[in-house]
């Protein structure tokens, strides 16, 4: 998208101000301020370079005058000439600048100007000590050949430095100052991302100094964290979970960076969800408690303000699945209590819940369902201790472990006999937690209705998509919510999936039910998470039912 | 091998041509064969890094060339087209044709963004780094931390000797003449303290040790301060600026892991010790002539010896005990510095 000439002209104004006033010092603030506008400045290199390369140089310089001390003073400030690819754009503008057919000596001389400019800016260092340049001229060094040793020597011997502060905690003498790690964090911020940087990078994020507050600068944790996010640098997981730790708004952003991923308008199944997730880091941190409750906060937000949209349920139940992965995999000797993750829930519904369903042998798991009925049906209607907003924080922690769902529509649809109260509830909870006593009351017994034809049908002759779909269809007069329009249609499916006189009808009883794209992509949902789940739940022949329904829909949709 | 080592010797010529007067004879299409021609022995290097046996030989086969120290290594291929650049960019002589078109020809533009061998992202990788070493210089006050320069210098003046070494231990010695005859001595002694220290134990320093944590060396460093030593030892002005202005735990290092070293110094330090008299009014061992080593410094050396893992300590008794014998076993100070310097060690020493 071209510029329009009069913006970029009041730009070039404010950036030569700013320049202008970054050059007269390098104190500690003027250097916050420069690091605050690095990529900022870089955008417009970058649109200027855009503009210039069409010009030729008599126009340019019609057209900004001083364009030669704006680029000149780019270069000589460091902080801007190392950060990602500013030297680059200031060298292209610099190169569009020379005189192709100079006439006059002036042109002349701008183009010798610009050939000593860029030659400064490949050789730029000036010691003060004149030995050091005296001996590498008489070893025959150039500066391509010292360069990158000088800098990987002066990166240990400050990480040696930062090592001997850290561990020479109590001693004030060999401590690092903290204007010095200040300074140092900053002139780390345009060089986060060249690999020769990475030992110190990490020597700074794992350093404990003994000051209450944070001693470096929070825009080295921004930079640090975008390329990371950016995969411009890749860190180990305890820097970038140390990195979360010191700065908050990173470990935010990283989260809204993994929700950006999972909610966008493409649909991910749960295994790229899966991938996602781990990929971020983030079920690595939470594992410690202070991590998991912020992510968590996010989740909830999301989900409130999605008025809890399937995939956002499904990202955080992954998650959970993930997080519970992780703290499996941690030997450390110190394990958090559960109710440090989950404050708002009963500490004894927490402890059922965070059992693994699958782990549970099929024969044994009625009782733990009803008990986890029993726990939540006593924290939602405890009228004593709380508000409507104690069943959304219950409804919350349940919507963590989703694996209980689908083991209490499991056993459902093998009851021959009388469906327990505390399975009904359960279900009716999950899909319209915001439901009045009498209204899931009446849900149930609506749901309980519904089954006995359902099983009425099974037991008969022929199963056939129309008998499945009428007897699904209530027959009193109010309008389907669509909430329990979900919960109908996910016993239907997995009748469908799991019996198997409800294979051969399968097929035709979906496209019956997908009359709308979001009731497609909710059954799409539903069998990517039968095909997720472990096998423990599923048979094979189901999973093999299950892939064709959702290939045949996928090319559809 | 032959042909190769042409290209690098016409292109070594082609270097020098860009420093000098006769680059007004250049235009544009010199200078774009002379960057090809760069690229090309870039792409030499690629293919050979992996393969030490293909490096040996190269080297040693460049070894009697007279070329320019800079080009004289396989690792010199690598950034042939920098040197190119640099050259010609601040080459006052250059024909104005050629250099209109030079930034252009380095810096092509986002075409030449992906290309990992063309000049572009080397350079630019080159500025960076320069923008980074800028800023960590401002940080530390203008001048790069000693011990980060000293280590530095001692490894390329060991990749230096490395090369040379293959046409022969003279053309290294002619090197380290060099250095002791130019370039400023101070910092001479603390390189070479440096380099010998490579890849070996080290107490104190502010830069871990690069390589193994016990005393034996890697090869090449071995190989390279084997003729550092051998230098060394053979200059004796050289050897006793060397003992003398090192700090003295460095030298205790450098002691302790060079056995040839730990003897000679010893024996200055003796020599040092003979010269001093003992002042009845000031009731002190003083030296004879302004410039000689003052008693305390000399105690101070010695004791840090006697920290030194074992032989040294040993040694150092032996050699003391040897002295007073020699002076007639006095056990009252004053009368010999020998008893009195082991007085002056501390118990158990």
């Amino acid at each position: 998208m071209a510029r329009d000439s009069a913006d970029l002209a009041s730009d070039y104004q404010f950036w030569l101000q700013k320049l202008s006033v970054w050059e007269q010092s390098s104190t500690k603030e003027t250097q916050q301020d420069t690091c605050l506008h690095l990529s900022r400045f870089q955008e417009f290199l970058k649109q200027m370079y855009e503009f210039l390369k069409e010009m030729d140089s008599n126009a340019i310089l019609e057209r900004f005058p001083t364009i030669g001390q704006l680029l000149a003073k780019a270069c000589w400030n460091p902080l801007i000439s190392a950060y990602d690819e500013s030297q680059k754009f200031i060298i292209w503008c610099l190169c569009c600048l020379m005189n192709k057919e100079p006439q006059t000596p002036g042109e002349s001389q701008l183009n010798s100007w610009i050939r000593s400019l860029l030659s400064h800016i490949l050789s730029t260092i000036r010691f003060n000590m004149k030995e050091v340049g005296l001996f590498t001229e008489i070893l025959g060094y150039e500066p391509v050949d010292y360069y990158p040793s000088l800098l990987k020597n002066m990166v240990l011997s400050l990480v040696s430095e930062l090592r001997e502060s850290h561990l020479n905690g109590l001693n004030t003498q060999s401590r690092m100052a903290p204007e010095r790690m200040m300074s140092l964090s900053q002139v780390c911020v345009p060089l986060v991302t060249l690999p020769d940087f990475e030992p110190l990078v990490e020597a700074l994020l794992t350093y404990h100094g003994r000051e209450p507050q944070e001693v470096l600068s929070p825009e080295f944790f921004e930079a640090v964290n975008e390329a990371v996010l950016s995969k411009k640098m890749i860190l180990p997981a305890s820097s970038v979970v140390s990195l979360w730790f010191r700065h908050l708004p990173s470990l935010e952003r990283a989260t809204l960076h993994l929700f950006e991923k999972l909610f966008s308008s493409e649909r991910h199944c749960l295994r790229e969800m899966e991938c996602c997730i781990k990929e971020s880091l983030l079920p690595q941190a939470a594992c410690h408690p202070a991590i998991f409750r912020i992510v968590d906060e996010m989740f909830r937000v999301v989900l409130l303000e999605t008025d809890g949209a399937p995939e956002v349920l499904a990202a955080l139940r992954v998650f959970t699945w993930c997080l519970a992965e992780a703290l499996g995999r941690e030997n450390k000797q110190v394990k958090f209590a559960l109710k440090t993750y989950f404050p708002y829930g009963a500490p004894s519904l927490t402890a059922v819940l965070s059992q693994r369903p699958d782990a549970i042998p099929r024969s044994h798991r009625l009782q733990p369902l009803l008990h986890v009925s029993q726990l939540l049906r006593e924290a939602v209607e405890d009228h004593t201790r709380g508000s409507p907003r104690d069943a959304f924080e219950s409804w919350f922690l349940f919507a963590h472990f989703g694996g209980w769902v689908d083991l209490a529509v499991e056993q459902l649809l093998r009851m021959e006999a009388d469906p327990p109260e505390g399975l009904l509830w359960l279900l009716v909870f999950y899909y319209s937690p915001q439901d009045g006593s009498q209204q899931r009351a009446q849900t149930m017994v609506e749901l309980k209705a519904l089954l006995g034809r359902l099983l009425t049908l099974l037991r008969g002759e022929r199963l056939s998509a129309v008998d499945v779909q009428k007897a699904a269809h209530c027959p009193s007069a109010d309008p389907r919510r669509p909430v329990c329009g979900q919960l109908v249609r996910r016993l239907l499916l997995s009748l469908l999936l799991w019996t198997p006189e409800g294979h051969s009808i399968a097929w035709e009883a979906i496209t019956h039910m997908a009359n709308t794209d979001a009731v497609t992509h909710e059954i799409v949902g539903f069998l990517d998470q039968t095909l997720y789940r472990s096998d423990h739940l599923c048979v094979a022949a189901s999973r093999k039912l299950a892939r064709e329904l959702l290939q045949k829909l996928g090319a559809q949709v | 091998m032959e042909p190769l080592v042409q290209h690098l010797e016409r292109f070594s010529d082609v270097l020098a041509v860009a420093r000098g007067a006769q680059a007004r004879s250049w235009d544009a299409v010199t200078v774009r064969r002379a960057l090809q021609w760069a690229r090309y022995l870039l792409h030499v290097y690629r293919r050979f890094a992996g393969r030490a046996a293909a490096r040996a030989a190269l080297e040693r086969r460049l070894g009697p060339w007279a070329g320019p120290p800079g080009l004289r290594s396989f690792a010199a291929l690598e950034s042939g087209d920098a040197r190119l650049a640099l050259r010609l960019l601040s080459n006052r002589a250059l024909a104005p044709a050629a250099a209109r078109a030079l930034p252009r020809l380095l810096f092509p533009g986002p075409a030449a963004d992906g290309e990992d061998d063309a000049p572009q992202p080397r350079l630019l990788l080159l500025a960076r780094r320069g923008s980074a070493l800028r800023l960590l210089l401002r940080l530390g006050g203008g001048d790069a931390p000693a011990g980060a320069l000293l280590r530095t210098h001692a490894e390329l003046l060991g990749a230096r000797l490395r090369e040379l070494g293959g046409a022969g231990a003279a053309a290294a010695r002619g090197l380290l003449e060099a250095l002791w005859a130019r370039g400023p001595r101070g910092h001479v002694l603390g390189v070479l303290g440096e380099a010998l220290l490579l890849g070996r134990c080290s107490h104190g320093g502010d830069l871990e040790p690069a390589g193994a944590a016990d005393c034996a060396g890697g090869a090449e460093e071995t190989e390279t301060q084997g003729l550092l030593l051998h230098w060394l030892l053979g200059s004796p002005e050289a050897l006793a600026a060397f003992c003398r202005r090192l700090p003295a735990d460095r030298l205790a290092s450098l002691a302790s892991c060079h056995p040839a070293l730990s003897r000679a110094y010893l024996g200055l330090l003796a020599s040092w010790a003979a010269q001093l008299r003992y002042d009845l009014r000031e009731g002190s061992w003083v030296p004879t002539q302004p410039g000689d080593m003052p008693w305390e410094e000399l105690r101070l050396r010695l004791q840090r010896l006697c920290q030194a893992p074992p032989p040294l300590p040993e040694e150092v008794l032996e050699t003391l005990r040897g002295g007073k014998a020699l002076d007639g076993d006095f056990e009252v100070p004053g009368m010999s510095v020998w008893t009195d310097l082991l007085l002056a060690l501390p118990r158990g020493a």
